[in-house]
């Protein structure tokens, strides 16, 4: 290592002395300087680029190991030293031989630069509302995802993590509530989930458009955009970076089972919580049978799930360059289990990256990023919802063995004889492996005109060309397998086929996409009398995408996973016609964008993209979408820096944007180029590998021939096209006392009309068609968002915090598919969509519990006659001195929070350093489901440890209607007795705050020997601990799947991460 | 530098080219999409529209399942659980067929615009078809559209017209259409079967295409519905007729003034369609196997023909093929230790049962147990093997139930309620088989709960057994079969179903794994049609339509059924009265169960209700002993072993397993017009009696 580190060394300087000795003849050598540039604690600083302001052609040169640099100049010459994360310096030289630096560490945010659509731009005089994230400040949170490492980061962008569940990157991620961002990596429109499968140590920076500013993307900007830019390489000495980290995981609070006699006790309840009088269905010798092992349970709980899972992920990366050349080399890997046992549900990943520029001649520079992935999602045949689904039903009074040795499956007393140990077993019940790989690309030229002559400098011109793909390579293997079940007469093992399970069937499936894309755009950017910059923009872009896909399934003579063995039988190739995987769509675009800028007051900008979609027909397929925004920077007035008092200020700006965006994806994912009318062919159907046994056959046999049919579509709309979104948003930004205190205030206010909708209200049945989709819906999203900062250093103790808010809602305003209504109560009752704000719930308020008998006696609203002590009780909202459907009304929020809050703590000590980030959320809800509701199973099943807590008779067997016995209090209400769903007992606030993430690092001093080797190692933990009324579940766990998703994970890290 | 600079130029306008060449046609038709020029114009086209008018047919067979409606969805489908009393089984699904989760109503128009628009686009492609296809095809779009009047009108009564493409968007005049009259709505059904069978070919140009016989099979099957409802809804409390509140239209049921000639005219097409299918169609009862005199190939002739697809009773047929179209009945209706993973989903009654020829049974004419003269006096009588009870049975009533102990797929169906270690004789081991101490059950017994313990029954199969010693060996207290008092996935009446299950023992049960064909329409349809219409116009003294002895036909019809069935042939002429029209639809009752039909003929006899409840099984019975004024349930057959004698002896009592009842009120011989569609048009009425 150190060998090949040393040789490095010397390349790079050997190739650093050719760039000199080949220096042109007309470099007229003056005098030589050198010197040695070093950070304000004295240590040298490899790799700053030193230039000779303006000159030409350029003088440039950069530090060597030991901060050491030399360069002939000219007389008179001013050195600019620029590194990142340092103010830029100038020095003259003045006939000086050796000039010595040192750079001060650039803290102040003032000289952002931010990533715009198509370009970059200060951030001080950004007129839009566009935020950011640096990678470096993303990667304190510890992820497989790189979305989720947003969360609680970017002030409007709602990150909200469904599950852990290896591989299937589910979140919810919207800006500001408005649904789907469109996502752009290097300037390249791409999907959600190439972002999800990013190496995150290869993310730059990331910044969003929230409002107008995303006006410049058209026909896809409606829900804002994402930018993502990755890392490039920096003039200067190779630098080599390695992140490594272990990561063990838990579930996020997962319900487990109760074990056998608390099963059986609860069914007992359940049984005995008859009025009528009950019977216990366990009786003493039950419990016996249990205890002296003659009859057997298992602890399905430690056979299905493992304690600990492992994660773990590595990166290397190596970025470096010359003046002319620079290079950003990074590979990593990535891989992650899931919490069942067998280790069969993982995922890994392997990412590789390649960023180079270089100058091919003056001015003209030469970009191409390389980007590839691979990844493999390995799941047992079951899905992990099924998996939990059967683990929660079955419950633990039968065995997961039919013998006491363990080694033969049983069936006997389970539901549908269904063992989850099998389920969660490739080996024993097959396969779903998913395999996704990505070819992403983009070569770029950019010619700086200003090299040319004078008059044409700040005028640059970029051609792009974009080629992307990606394949998708599934294979299902469903494998048969064997059951037993103990039979005491013969005393012996009866076997039997699971019948689910056969027969051994494969299917293969192989989609593929690509994209190409070209892009020209022209820059203009000039400072004219040095009050007056002008920076202007026009591009042209084209785009096409396609996908393509087909299958093959069959059934399997032998249970190996191999097509060729298939059988004659039940062989079926085919293709998804869904328009994600089916398609062929373009997409063309001229764009422009124009800025001015008064003496870095008064900053306007003018931006248009007028764009034309292959999603719609000749004539409506072209849009407009202009924006237009302002900033007034007031701080930087005459008279404001007049003022002494408010000379703490380092920055104040208003700034105010409107803009017409568009979207041309449909909102409920129902496009069907409702231009056309016709019929679509072939007709299709689910479950199509199983002969449509519970669906509709899209045919019919005739003469002993299936013949697919058409089906019809609907009826067509030839002015279908884009819906648009009237985009307006106001904010105030403000930095003070040099950063110690920063906040931006935002308001937003978004109408979408057009959106697409078929009237089905009004569209008379007996047509028997299908209304066409219209451009008819509208709604509205409006909020508020408020970003915090603070920054400090006091001695060696620095921190910095950063606190953000957001508000959102938002608000129907016509879905012309509702109703018809019966009359005004019906509406109000169950028109969600017609002008009325989202997420609000129905349902029953609590007035609290039956604490007794005489509670139950005294209650002056009617009961039924089956009350028991702890029973729930309702308020009676419309006072008819009854509890009915009438006493529901509006008393929760939806799952989707209202509110999203966070606070990113930072401090470093010496070589210590601190991240935490605390995140929330507030205004929504959640409903318990099926088996969080109640014991849901049958025979001993659903009986989740949580259900203990409940209102009982301390004596398990007694009758619950005898007055006289004494009762315990609990959670739940007596077995048997479960609240209203829509209650408020049962859908709770799922109000949060959790430490989403902590991070202790330790930077190891340097050593002498190799003063630019950085090791730090760090310890992680992810989502520690949560505070939240949500009992028994994650409050970010949706209810979805009716709570059996995969649960959210918490995870504890240790890694080390060394650059040199 | 010039050089350079060059260069740089060529690579800004190279670039420039390639984003050029890139610009993109945006004009991109999606690339499944075909027009009617493709599909209209060729036999392979037509073909394909056919399949998808076809596809949406509602066609009531392994798909289809009475509570839910026509939702494609197989789910834990079985046959006879409608509370027709054929059969029950432990799901929710069993339950009186009082309403569909899903009206037929939107399903129906959608398949209506099909063959409207085929009736309407088909002439414009008229040339490139031989006039006889031509004509067919446009018979073909009648038929069907006959056929969606007859699925919606048999469930509603009057409904919305629609015998032509409507326009939108357009006027609201155009766009909407109010529900006819009953009257009106049956005589449409009426014109369009006849229309399409004088259209259509005499055999189908495809198998799976319909034929003019077909047609006038289900044209039989409609009229006889017709007349049924013209007729009976008079007898019906308070008449179940109205007019609609938005139009004045009389939506359910008939004019006072008219509903007398309507029966008589409906009764007349359908005797004079089943005749002319019977005289004309070249049709037959499936005798393959059968012989005079034998059971066992009388029942082994039964059990083949719904399964065999040349046979020439098969009038109309839905065909599948594994594995493109299937279905699962076999996962669903197996019994118990076939079960894959589901079964026991039609589980034949007692009730039923009685129905056929060959048991002893007492003086009331409930099938006997006991020595005495009713089930709760005497002593249980004993059997050496509880097929020995059934000996005598009718074999087509083996060929649609498989009895305790009698074979199936080579395995034995060992179903035993129970065991019991007491002495003999044994008397009945309740004291009273009401109606109302149904639910006092075999474990709720002293013999079984208390002590001494002489009766053994198991709560669930396998080691949950209860285990008696028996001479030495352990024999479980339970049958393989079941039943099981804790689990209802076996038996819960005794007996499980054996129609329409696949019998090769080397299939397989699961979900999907099925194909065998559902006949639709049968030979032996038209033949009780011919008799019941022929009984109702005899009843209403019309004259005969085609000047043949209707009361013949009747008789003959019934014989022809009786001696396939191997059951007791009539003695002389039906006659014309209620005893002549109450053993054809007893026939009836017997020759059909399991098909989807009783549920229909329970509705159009009106004999749901309580008022009407005598006729419920077709035969008289009274009604209170299986029914209370709101409710009625049905009864299982238990056979028991007894220790003491090595004997069987049969409990006969109200299902065991499932405390299951059914309700039906007048309101429900019409269903409810969904509510939305009420509310979203002007013109369309709610039942007036809702």
């Amino acid at each position: 290592m150190n060998v090949n580190f040393e040789k490095r060394k010397l390349l790079h300087g050997i190739t650093i002395l050719l760039v000199f000795l080949l220096l042109p003849g007309w470099l007229w050598a003056q005098s030589q300087v050198s010197g040695v540039v070093t950070n304000s604690a004295g240590q040298p600083l490899i790799g700053v680029s030193i230039r000779v302001k303006g000159s030409s052609p350029q003088l440039a040169t950069s530090t060597g190991a030991e901060g050491q640099y030399s360069l002939q100049v000219p007389e008179g010459a001013v050195l600019r030293y620029t590194f990142v994360g340092y103010r830029m310096l100038e020095e003259e030289v003045n006939n000086r031989s050796r000039v010595d630096v040192q750079l001060e560490a650039d803290d102040s945010t003032l000289d952002e630069v931010v990533v715009v659509g198509y370009g970059t731009q200060k951030k001080v005089t950004l007129t839009g509302a566009v935020s950011g994230v640096k990678g470096t400040e993303m990667r304190a949170t510890k992820n497989e995802n790189p979305q989720n490492m947003l969360a609680g980061r970017i002030a409007g962008v709602r990150v909200w993590q469904q599950s852990a569940e290896p591989g299937a990157y589910r979140a919810n991620f919207d800006i500001r509530g408005m649904g789907a961002p469109l996502v752009i990596i290097d300037g390249v429109p791409r999907s959600i989930e190439d972002f999800q499968r990013l190496n995150p140590n290869d993310i730059e920076d990331i910044s969003v458009l929230k409002d107008a500013s995303a006006s410049i993307y058209g026909v896809r900007s409606a829900n804002g955009v994402m930018l993502v830019t990755t890392r490039k390489g920096r003039e200067g000495a190779v630098s080599v970076g390695y992140n490594g980290s272990f990561t063990f995981q838990r579930p996020s609070n997962m319900p487990f089972l109760a074990d056998a006699f608390e099963a059986m006790t609860l069914y007992n309840e359940k049984s005995m919580n008859n009025i009528n009088g009950g019977n216990l269905i366990y009786t003493e010798a039950d419990f016996e049978a249990f205890r002296d092992g003659s009859r057997r349970s298992s602890d399905w709980t430690s056979l299905i799930f493992s304690d600990v899972s492992p994660q773990t992920s590595h990166d290397l990366s190596i970025s470096g360059g010359s003046a002319k050349t620079q290079y950003y080399i990074g590979a990593g890997y990535a891989s992650q289990e899931g919490f069942f046992k067998t280790g069969d549900l993982n995922y890994n990943k392997v990412n590789l990256r390649s960023n180079i520029t270089t100058e091919i001649i003056d001015g003209l520079k030469f970009d191409i990023n390389l980007a590839g992935m691979a990844d493999q999602q390995n799941n047992p045949y079951s899905s992990s919802v099924d998996i939990i689904r059967n683990y929660w039903r079955q419950g633990m009074l039968f065995p997961a063995y039919a013998d006491p040795e363990e080694t033969m499956l049983n069936y006997e007393g389970l539901d549908l004889e269904q063992n989850t140990v099998a389920m969660i077993d490739s080996d024993i019940s097959g396969y779903r492996k998913y395999k996704k790989k990505t070819f992403q690309s983009s070569a770029s030229l950019n010619y700086d005109f200003g090299t040319l002559s004078e008059s044409l400098q700040g005028f640059t011109a970029k051609a792009l060309i974009s080629y992307d793909y990606r394949t998708d390579n599934n294979s299902i293997f469903r494998k048969e397998y064997a059951q037993y079940a103990f039979d005491p007469i013969t005393d012996s093992y009866l076997q039997k086929n699971y019948e689910l399970s056969s027969p051994n069937r494969l299917r293969r499936e192989f989609y593929e996409k690509q994209q190409i894309l070209s892009q020209i755009t022209v820059n203009y950017d000039r400072l004219f009398a040095e009050k007056h910059q002008v920076g202007v923009v026009l591009g042209w872009e084209t785009q096409k995408n396609d996908g393509d896909n087909f299958y093959a399934l069959k059934n399997l003579a032998f249970p190996s996973d191999k097509l060729f063995l298939g059988m004659e039988d039940g062989r079926m190739t085919g293709m998804s016609d869904a328009l994600s995987d089916y398609y062929q769509e373009a997409k063309q675009a001229a764009l422009g964008r124009v800025n001015y800028d008064y003496k870095g007051r008064y900053i306007a900008e003018f931006q248009f993209r007028y764009d034309g979609s292959s999603r719609f027909i000749k004539g409506n397929q072209w849009g407009f979408f202009p924006s237009g925004s302002a900033a007034w920077r007031i701080s930087e007035e005459p008279f404001f820096k007049a003022i002494e008092a408010l000379n703490f200020v380092d920055q104040f700006k208003l700034r105010a944007s409107y803009g017409i965006l568009g979207n041309d994806l449909d909102v409920n994912n129902n496009w069907d180029f409702g231009w056309i009318g016709g019929y679509e062919y072939p007709a299709t159907s689910d479950n199509a590998e199983n002969g449509y046994y519970n669906h509709y056959v899209p045919g019919y046999v005739f003469g002993d021939q299936f013949i697919t049919a058409v089906s019809r579509k609907a009826t067509a709309n030839p002015y279908i096209t884009w819906f648009e979104s009237k985009t307006f948003n106001v904010g105030v930004d403000m930095d003070a006392w040099n950063g110690k205190f920063g906040f931006t205030l935002d308001y937003f206010d978004r109408r979408r009309s057009g959106l697409f909708q078929r009237r089905t209200s009004t569209f008379p049945t007996v047509i028997g068609g299908i209304p066409p989709l219209e451009n008819v819906d509208s709604d509205q999203h409006l909020g508020l968002e408020l970003e915090l900062r603070h920054r400090n250093q006091i001695g060696d103790f620095g921190y910095s915090i950063k606190t953000i808010a957001t508000v959102t809602r938002n608000k129907y305003l016509t879905a012309v598919d509702k109703g018809p209504w019966k009359n005004s109560y019906d509406r109000w009752r169950n028109d969600n969509m017609n002008n009325r704000y989202q997420g609000i719930q129905f349902g029953y308020e609590s007035d609290g519990r039956f604490m007794d008998w005489n509670d139950i006696r005294t209650y002056p609203i009617y009961t039924e006659r089956d009350m028991l002590p702890g029973d729930y009780k309702y308020i009676d909202w419309n006072g008819d001195g009854e509890i009915s459907g009438l006493d529901e009304h509006p008393f929760a929020f939806d799952q989707t929070p209202w509110v999203n809050f966070s606070a990113n703590l930072q401090a470093n000590y010496k070589n210590i350093d601190l991240s935490m980030l605390f995140q929330g959320s507030a205004l929504g809800s959640m409903e318990y489901k099926e088996p969080l509701y109640s014991i849901w199973g049958t025979n001993g099943g659903g009986t989740l440890t949580q259900y203990l807590d409940r209102w009982h008779p301390v004596d398990p067997t007694a009758d619950p209607y005898d007055p006289s016995i004494e009762w315990v209090q609990g959670y739940y209400a007596f077995t048997g007795r479960y609240p209203r769903t829509n209650s408020e007992f049962n859908r709770v606030s799922t109000n949060y705050l959790r430490l989403k993430s902590l991070e202790l690092g330790y930077t190891l001093p340097t050593f002498d020997k190799h003063p630019n080797m950085r090791l730090r190692v760090f310890a992680n933990t992810y989502n520690l601990f949560t505070i939240t009324a949500v009992k028994f579940v994650d409050p970010e766990h949706p209810d979805d799947d009716l709570g059996r998703m995969y649960p959210l994970n918490k995870t504890y890290t240790m890694g080390v991460s060394m650059t040199f | 530098m010039k050089r350079q600079r060059f260069l740089t130029i060529l690579a800004i306008a190279g670039a420039a080219c390639i984003c050029l060449n890139a610009c993109v046609d945006l004009d991109i038709t999606p690339k499944n999409v075909v027009a009617d020029e493709e599909v209209l114009s060729t036999e392979a086209g037509v073909n394909i529209y056919m399949a998808r008018m076809y596809s949406l047919m509602p066609f009531e067979d392994f798909k289809y399942t009475a509570q839910w409606g026509f939702e494609n969805n197989g789910w834990l489908n079985s046959t006879g659980i409608e509370g027709t009393g054929e059969a029950v089984n432990r799901e929710g699904l069993s339950a009186a067929f009082t309403s569909e989760r899903t009206a037929y109503w939107n399903k129906g128009f959608e398949l209506i615009r099909e063959a409207n628009y085929l009736i309407e686009n088909l002439p414009n492609y008229q040339e490139n078809f031989g006039e006889e296809l031509y004509s067919h095809y446009l018979g073909e779009a009648y038929y069907i559209r006959g056929m969606v009047f007859y699925t919606m009108a048999k469930r509603f009564g009057g409904i919305p017209l629609v015998t032509k493409v409507i326009p939108y968007p357009a006027s609201t005049e155009e766009m909407e259409v109010p529900r006819s009259s009953e009257e009106e709505t049956w005589d449409q059904i009426l014109t369009d079967f006849d229309k399409a069978a004088s259209l259509m070919m005499a055999k189908s140009p495809m198998e799976g295409y319909a034929n003019k016989y077909v047609a006038l099979a289900f044209k039989s099957e409609a009229m006889l519905y017709a007349g049924s409802v013209a007729k009976y809804n008079q007898e019906v409390s308070g008449r179940l007729t109205g007019l609609g509140r938005k139009t004045g239209v009389r939506v359910i049921g008939f004019d006072a003034a008219t509903w007398k000639t309507a029966s008589i005219r409906y009764f007349t097409e359908s005797y004079k369609a089943a005749r002319e299918v019977m005289q004309d169609g070249g049709y037959s009862l499936y005798k393959k196997r059968w012989a005079a005199n034998d059971p066992e190939a009388q029942y082994q002739n039964m059990v083949d023909m719904f399964s065999d697809l040349s046979s020439p009773e098969n009038i109309y047929v839905k065909q599948y093929i594994y594995p493109t179209t299937t279905h699962a009945f076999d996962a669903y209706n197996l019994p118990f230790t076939f079960r894959a993973p589901l079964s026991s989903g039609t589980c034949p009654t007692l009730d039923f049962i009685e129905l056929f020829d060959g048991f002893d049974r007492y003086p009331d004419g409930s099938i006997r147990v006991t020595s005495g003269d009713q089930n709760t006096s005497g002593n249980y009588l004993m059997f050496d093997s509880p097929l020995d009870f059934f000996k005598d049975a009718e074999p087509r009533l083996r060929a649609y139930v498989i009895f305790p102990f009698d074979e199936f797929r080579n395995r034995q169906i060992e179903v035993r309620g129970g065991i019991y270690t007491g002495d003999t004789p044994i008397k009945p081991f309740f004291s009273n088989y009401g109606y109302n101490t149904a639910d006092t059950r075999y474990q709720n017994l002293s013999i079984y709960n208390g002590s001494p313990k002489t009766l053994y029954l198991s709560p669930r199969e396998g080691g949950s057994q209860e285990v008696v010693d028996y001479n030495g060996r352990q024999m479980r207290a339970a049958g393989e079969e079941g039943p099981f008092y804790d689990n209802g996935e076996a038996t819960v009446t005794g007996l499980y179903l054996r129609k329409w299950l696949n019998t090769d023992p080397k299939a397989e049960g699961g979900e999907g794994k099925s194909a065998q064909p559902f006949v639709l329409m049968r030979y032996a349809d038209v033949l009780l049609n011919a008799a019941e219409s022929a009984v109702e116009l005899e009843l209403a003294g019309a004259n005969s339509p085609d000047g043949s002895n209707l009361m013949q036909t009747a008789t003959d019809a019934v014989n022809e059924i009786r001696e396939r069935a191997g059951a007791v042939l009539l003695q002389g002429t039906l006659t014309s009265d209620i005893n002549g029209r109450n053993v054809v639809r007893k026939e009836r009752r017997k020759e059909l169960a399991f098909e989807h039909k009783s549920k229909w003929d329970i509705r159009r006899w009106r004999v749901a209700h309580y008022e009407g409840r005598d006729g419920f099984w077709g035969e008289t019975r009274d009604k209170n002993k299986f029914s209370n004024n709101e409710n009625y349930r049905f009864r299982g057959l238990y056979p028991f072993f007894s220790t003491k004698t090595g004997k069987y002896f049969f409990d006969a009592r109200f299902q065991w397993v499932a405390s299951k009842t059914y309700g039906y009120t007048p309101l429900n011989y019409y269903f409810e017009i969904p509510g939305g569609e009420v509310a979203k048009s002007n013109v369309i009425d709610q039942q007036p009696n809702r």
